[in-house]
């Protein structure tokens, strides 16, 4: 949900340079309403923002292939992402109340970190968060895997 | 029934990424993302360096905050282009506030624009909102355990402004195990001791943006 920029005029006689926007327990998003309960809870956060992002795509997915229900939606999480299942699942099913994939199943698969090293070529898991080679204590590396937020499959009827 | 539908979920997201990118290469500006726990001293060091900074680039801000005007009129005085963004409860920037408050700055007349996120280690560092570099800023309170908790933060930075050293001693912070952990994250990280209050570091930080934004031009993403 993007938020509305307000300009702030620099002019040095003016007092209100410029609005604040609506107290944040309004509605937020035209689509998904945040409610007040919510907010309160502190879950209008990380995965908060994930869940919205993840019952669009849902939604959308529903529609392209025609589905008048869905029953479970698998997600793929890299280890980088940082997101903490429970509190994801909870603000999952609170946005999906009285929406068409109200009661989906939101299955979490958690993907560990895997680099691949520049350098001697090698492939390794990331182990205590440690982003050295461990065969040649190499520095340059790149993602094999770790940092995925992907809906990997949908489970649904026709 | 199951479908294969591998859709990323933050993809409209990094899409908007990539039109922000294209819009600041367009306009040749060099944009750094400032991301931090609430309290590390995000405001304090724009405060301090941009007085320098401004005069030899035109600078634009985009004050990310939850609610209220408060950082936005610190930095007023410094009479540069800025767009205030109050996120009203959401925990960090996107690409569209990004592509919108852009739109409200004179494009044309800047060669470098600071955001200053939301502060929160966490969320800001999810969303890449097309900036030329991440700038993680800590400080010294927050104690030397923090980058294994943040991991992502600390990845994804090109550079660590490691703020209020001066208060070392006090806290018995432990620097060298700090220095450690973030080695192990990230080995390729920049790192900045400073300290805003006592004027510490703050030339170091300015060195290092100009570099950044000669790096930006050399790479042509930025004339």
């Amino acid at each position: 949900m993007p938020c509305k920029p307000y300009r702030l005029e620099l002019s040095p006689s003016g007092k209100n340079f410029f609005h604040l926007g609506p107290s944040f327990k309004k509605n937020i998003d035209k689509d998904l309403l945040i409610t007040d309960e919510l907010v309160l809870a502190g879950l209008n956060m990380h995965e908060m923002s994930l869940a919205k992002n993840i019952v669009q795509d849902l939604l959308t997915l529903m529609e392209r292939e025609k589905l008048r229900c869905l029953e479970s939606a698998t997600l793929h999480v890299g280890a980088l992402r940082q997101v903490e299942k429970s509190m994801l699942v909870f603000a999952f099913e609170s946005l999906c109340k009285e929406s068409p994939i109200e009661g989906t199943k939101l299955l979490i698969e958690y993907l560990p970190c895997k680099m691949h090293c520049r350098g001697c070529e090698s492939t390794f898991e990331v182990q205590e968060q440690c982003y050295i080679c461990p065969h040649c204590e190499g520095i340059d590396l790149e993602y094999i895997q770790g940092k995925e937020l992907i809906i990997e499959s949908i489970e649904g009827k026709r | 029934m199951e479908f294969k539908v591998m859709k990323k979920v933050l993809e409209a997201n990094d899409h908007l990424a990539a039109d922000v990118r294209a819009l600041l290469q367009e306009h040749g500006i060099c944009m750094f993302n400032m991301i931090s726990s609430a309290g590390a001293g995000k405001t304090s060091l724009l405060e301090k360096s941009l007085p320098l900074l401004k005069e030899k680039y035109r600078i634009g801000i985009i004050e990310g905050d939850l609610e209220t005007d408060r950082d936005a009129m610190r930095l007023k005085s410094l009479e540069l282009p800025m767009v205030l963004l109050n996120t009203q409860g959401a925990c960090h920037l996107d690409s569209q506030s990004i592509l919108n408050a852009l739109k409200e700055l004179p494009l044309n007349d800047l060669d470098l624009v600071f955001v200053e996120n939301v502060g929160n280690l966490v969320c800001p560092a999810e969303f890449d909102i097309g900036e030329n570099a991440k700038i993680a800023l800590f400080s010294t309170p927050e104690g030397e355990d923090k980058p294994m908790k943040y991991p992502l933060l600390f990845r994804q930075a090109s550079l660590l402004v490691l703020n209020k050293v001066d208060l070392c001693p006090v806290l018995d912070f432990q620097k060298d195990a700090f220095l450690d952990d973030v080695y192990k994250l990230n080995p390729q990280i920049d790192l900045i001791e400073c300290s805003v209050k006592q004027g510490l570091g703050i030339d170091l930080w300015i060195d290092w943006l100009e570099k950044k934004q000669k790096d930006a031009c050399a790479l042509g993403g930025v004339r």
